[in-house]
């Protein structure tokens, strides 16, 4: 039987679902809060979703898209075109690699893979910008901005297993 | 990231257009953060008001005593312009605009605003937050312009010592303080001066305020910025345009009219067609000029 239209409709707007949470998260991770020293150290918002989606659902989430995450965030924040493509892409294939051990495990290991993953995305951070601007770069913000990145965990992290719930739902009598 | 090296202008307008494309969605995200910031400032502040308010009749009346001064003497200084046909000024023209995205990393400070070319945004304008110069915009998209701000490490503005005249370039690091470098050997710096904009290389209208020298910081002169860059909610794009010469302050020049604020005394610049006269009538050795 082929799938109606319908039926394709929602298939489509399930896998799509990795892809726009994360894009999300961009976004919001370049919204100007306005509190005071807040900017240097904020939070890489959109790793998190990537970290859980290639662990989860990699088919979804690929390494183009990890990619083309990164291009968007580069584009609005403003930053040289590229750098976090590539921290995206390195942080996606090291969570990828690593996803027979993470996955189905813990909330716990979970996190602590999310602070590997972070501090990971910010040493590529300083390594990129003290090759591209030729001086070495300040690591405290850095540091600071790996920890606030897996302090959020949690929070971003639930909402991504709620949204994978939500992802794999099926109403009785609906097949997709 | 090599190509951002390479080819600036194909990537500059990716990303011109990549802003476009999402500025709606952060235009209506960016304003709830933004209330919600001003909440927590509000609730601050109204423990405050009471000294607040204080301050600001102190101050209120030390500033009228102050426009009483400007009046006079640019009235002075208008009918000197006009006796030794001094070339016009430039005339700043403003376009107030939302902050919509901003750096957000510790090696990039820069921010994005909600107008763009389609609204008369070009590349090189200067943006002033309420205090003071904030930075300049680098690239204007359909709908949206990108701003360097004066800490980010690109940024490299002319500027002048308001009390010695002596000039140098402001040099952004990354750090909420840039600094001054390119002073003269006999340059007279202290604490507490204040830093303007040169005017020099014509990027920036002359004399706008930047910030002033809080000190010596590992050899280098640390400039603190009038302006909270990490606050900056609503900023205004500074546009070029020569001025009518005979406009001033009792006019309202810069778009804000003294009579709307409801002061008193305003006096009404000299006429212009009496001052060209005057001109001529001086520059001619008192023999009275007939208009061509």
């Amino acid at each position: 039987m082929t799938p109606s239209l319908l039926q394709r409709f929602d298939r489509g707007l399930r896998s799509a679902v990795p892809g726009l949470s994360t894009l999300a998260f961009a976004l919001l991770g370049v919204i100007p809060l306005h509190l005071p020293v807040f900017g240097p150290i904020s939070p890489l918002l959109a790793l998190i979703p990537i970290y859980y989606w290639a662990i989860h659902r990699p088919d979804l989430m690929t390494f183009s898209l990890a990619f083309a995450i990164g291009l968007v965030h580069d584009a609005l924040a403003g930053a040289p075109l590229g750098v976090h493509s590539l921290v995206y892409l390195l942080c996606y294939w090291a969570a990828f690699s690593q996803r027979r051990f993470l996955a189905g495990k813990g909330f716990f290991v979970l996190w602590w893979g999310m602070l590997l993953v972070a501090t990971l995305a910010v040493g590529l951070e300083w390594l990129v910008f003290t090759v591209f601007y030729a001086r070495l770069m300040p690591v405290e913000p850095l540091a600071f901005r790996a920890l606030l990145t897996t302090a959020l965990f949690p929070l971003v992290g639930g909402l991504m297993i709620q949204i994978h719930r939500l992802m794999l739902f099926q109403p009785r009598g609906w097949r997709a | 990231m090599m190509l951002t090296k390479i080819d600036t202008l194909v990537v500059e307008d990716v990303r011109a257009r990549v802003t476009d494309a999402v500025s709606p969605v952060l235009n209506a995200v960016s304003r709830p953060a933004a209330t919600v910031a001003t909440v927590v400032e509000d609730v601050r502040e109204l423990t405050e008001l009471r000294a607040e308010n204080a301050r600001l009749e102190a101050e209120n009346r030390a500033l009228l005593q102050y426009q009483e001064i400007a009046f006079r003497l640019e009235a002075e200084n208008l009918s000197l312009r006009a006796l030794t046909n001094y070339r016009p000024d430039y005339r700043h023209r403003f376009l107030t605009a939302r902050v919509i995205a901003d750096g957000a990393g510790a090696f990039v400070r820069s921010l994005a605003l909600n107008v763009g070319m389609a609204d008369g945004i070009e590349s090189g304008q200067a943006v002033l937050g309420g205090n003071g110069l904030a930075g300049r915009v680098v690239q204007a998209g359909e709908r949206t312009a990108r701003v360097l701000l004066i800490t980010d490490f690109n940024a490299r503005i002319p500027v002048l010592l308001e009390r010695s005249r002596d000039r140098a370039i402001l040099v952004g690091d990354n750090t909420d303080r840039p600094h001054l470098t390119y002073l003269g050997e006999e340059a007279s710096v202290a604490v507490g001066d204040r830093v303007v904009t040169s005017g020099h290389g014509g990027m920036f209208p002359p004399g706008l305020p930047i910030g002033t020298v809080v000190g010596l910081d590992n050899g280098l002169i640390r400039v603190e910025p009038f302006e909270r860059l990490d606050r900056l909610e609503f900023v205004r794009v500074v546009g070029f345009e020569t001025v009518d010469e005979t406009a001033g302050m009792q006019r309202g020049l810069g778009g804000l009219s003294l009579e709307a604020m409801g002061a008193v005394g305003v006096e009404q610049a000299p006429d212009p067609a009496v001052i060209e006269a005057l001109t001529r009538f001086i520059s001619f050795g008192g023999t009275p000029a007939a208009a061509p």
